[in-house]
């Protein structure tokens, strides 16, 4: 129907066009190489006109999700630019800093710690690796948050975790992921998933940290309900929880004991006193 | 005939040549971005903007193109095409760029924009060949919108994320309901693409074979 129609007009058209043989090899070559420039030239202007807009976003979005662990974006809804509200409470409660596998802390600024990544960092031998740690400091209160970086069902998962100043309490934690299934392994990027883990205590003994298991059963202070038919993406979690801790042993270490040092020092003012 | 016929151009889509429902072209992702409103919305928004566009710029050159690649150089638009708009999402609408994740790349596979190039944009003027392209990619659009309309009321409660089924209801707080957990899976998308075949043909006789 149709068809026979477009064809006919095809060939019309064909005709009239009679001058250049347009099946030529020449004219084909030709043709070829300008299409792939015009639109080679089109797709640099574009990535390079919308890099800054589309950087921009990855890094609202990551100061996002350190804020979001220590409780810091609980108003975001009420906010008119959202951009704007997020660099300001990041600039106003988090500090960047480096760590290496010992927990002694590396002469990195601030920024460049901001662009360390987990991932490329586990793929550096041991001793070279820094670590980033994110510290939050709201008046005398301080909160240390590290990145997560970790295996799902179908890709990475990766996110934050928030300690308190104990470094044993979770305060909070963010996840999230590259290509879980929705509805199921991806549901461990929502709120009602990430709260369970919030005053939950890591299980130092244990070589899970944090237990993930299945819904409906008891909880105790170091184990969470898991996602039904996400069962390999919470386990994942679970499993990314128990590793990345490991990278950051020596800094939990380092932290506890200098809490110990001011514990007693207070304690000898409190008998001076 | 329909060429000239500006209005059956743009309905045709919407029934009796309905990209999904009666070609049976672009399935995969109709079954992939169809959990939640938003994502299928803002995907068939950008079908329909690739469609559109690629109809378009083909049909300017159509007098031009050889015929011995003829499939490539549709395929560099409709990737060119496919490519801004994911450039875009990701500048604009970062939240829902990171929902579609790679569909928005497979657009560039969606059978409907070589086969409306094919069909249409290769044979007939450019205005016309707009409004085909614009007109599939909202037939597609509609389709998606009703299947995930469906998958995301019963499958997670809600609408374009706002709750509709009240939170007490559920077993979680002493309620009564539980989502459908079956909805939110691919195959009980298929089984709904399916029922929906199923109705237009019974409502659209002309439809059925004899």
């Amino acid at each position: 129907m149709e068809n026979n129609s477009d064809i006919k007009n095809k060939q019309d058209s064909n005709v009239k066009h009679k001058k250049i043989d347009i099946n030529g090899s020449a004219y084909t070559v030709i043709y070829s190489v300008i299409m792939v420039v015009v639109v080679a030239v089109l797709l640099t202007v574009a990535s390079t006109a919308l890099k800054p807009a589309q950087k921009l976003n990855q890094e609202i979005e990551k100061k996002e999700n350190i804020l979001k662990t220590v409780g810091k974006t609980a108003d975001i809804a009420n906010v008119k630019n959202k951009a704007e509200y997020i660099k300001n409470e990041y600039g106003k409660y988090i500090r960047a800093a480096a760590t290496d596998i010992n927990g002694n802390f590396l002469d990195v600024s601030d920024s460049i710690v901001f662009t360390l990544e987990l991932k490329r960092e586990l793929a550096k031998p041991e001793a070279e690796r820094q670590l980033p740690v994110f510290i939050c400091k709201d008046g005398e209160q301080l909160r240390y948050i590290f990145q997560l970086h970790g295996r799902g069902l179908w890709g990475s998962i990766w996110g934050y975790i928030a300690f308190e100043s104990d470094m044993h309490t979770i305060a909070g934690v963010v996840f999230d992921h590259e290509g879980e299934t929705p509805g199921l392994g991806a549901e461990i990027t929502t709120e009602i998933f990430q709260k369970q883990f919030e005053n939950k205590k890591i299980d130092e003994d244990n070589s899970l940290p944090i237990i993930i298991q299945k819904p409906g059963g008891e909880l105790n202070s170091h184990t969470v309900d898991g996602i039904s038919g996400g069962t390999i993406t919470s386990k994942g979690v679970q499993q990314m929880l128990a590793d990345n801790l490991k990278l950051y042993k020596g800094f939990i270490t380092k932290i506890k004991s200098q809490n110990n040092n001011n514990n007693i020092e207070t304690n000898d003012k409190n008998q001076e006193l | 005939m329909s060429s000239n016929n500006g209005l059956k151009i743009f309905t045709t889509p919407f029934n009796s040549g309905n990209p999904i429902t009666v070609l049976v072209l672009g399935i995969c992702s109709a079954l992939a971005v169809t959990v939640k409103l938003q994502p299928a919305f803002v995907m068939a928004i950008s079908v329909t903007v690739v469609t559109g566009f690629s109809n378009l710029i083909i049909s300017f050159l159509r007098n031009t193109i050889p015929n011995s690649i003829r499939i490539i150089v549709q395929l560099l638009v409709i990737a060119t095409l496919v490519i801004l708009v994911n450039e875009v999402l990701k500048a604009y609408v970062y939240d829902v760029s990171k929902q579609l994740s790679v569909y928005v790349g497979l657009i560039i596979t969606n059978c409907i924009l070589m086969g409306r190039l094919e069909a249409f944009a290769l044979g007939n003027r450019p205005i016309p060949s707009f409004v085909d392209g614009i007109a599939n990619g909202m037939g597609y659009g509609i389709i998606l919108i009703i299947v995930a309309f469906f998958r995301e009321l019963l499958g997670s409660g809600t609408l374009f994320g706002i709750r509709i089924i009240p939170e007490s209801w559920y077993v979680a707080n002493g309620g009564f309901y539980l989502d459908n957990g079956l909805i939110i899976l691919p195959p009980m998308a298929l089984i709904m693409l399916g029922c929906i075949i199923w109705i237009h043909r019974s409502v659209n006789q002309d439809l059925q074979e004899k």
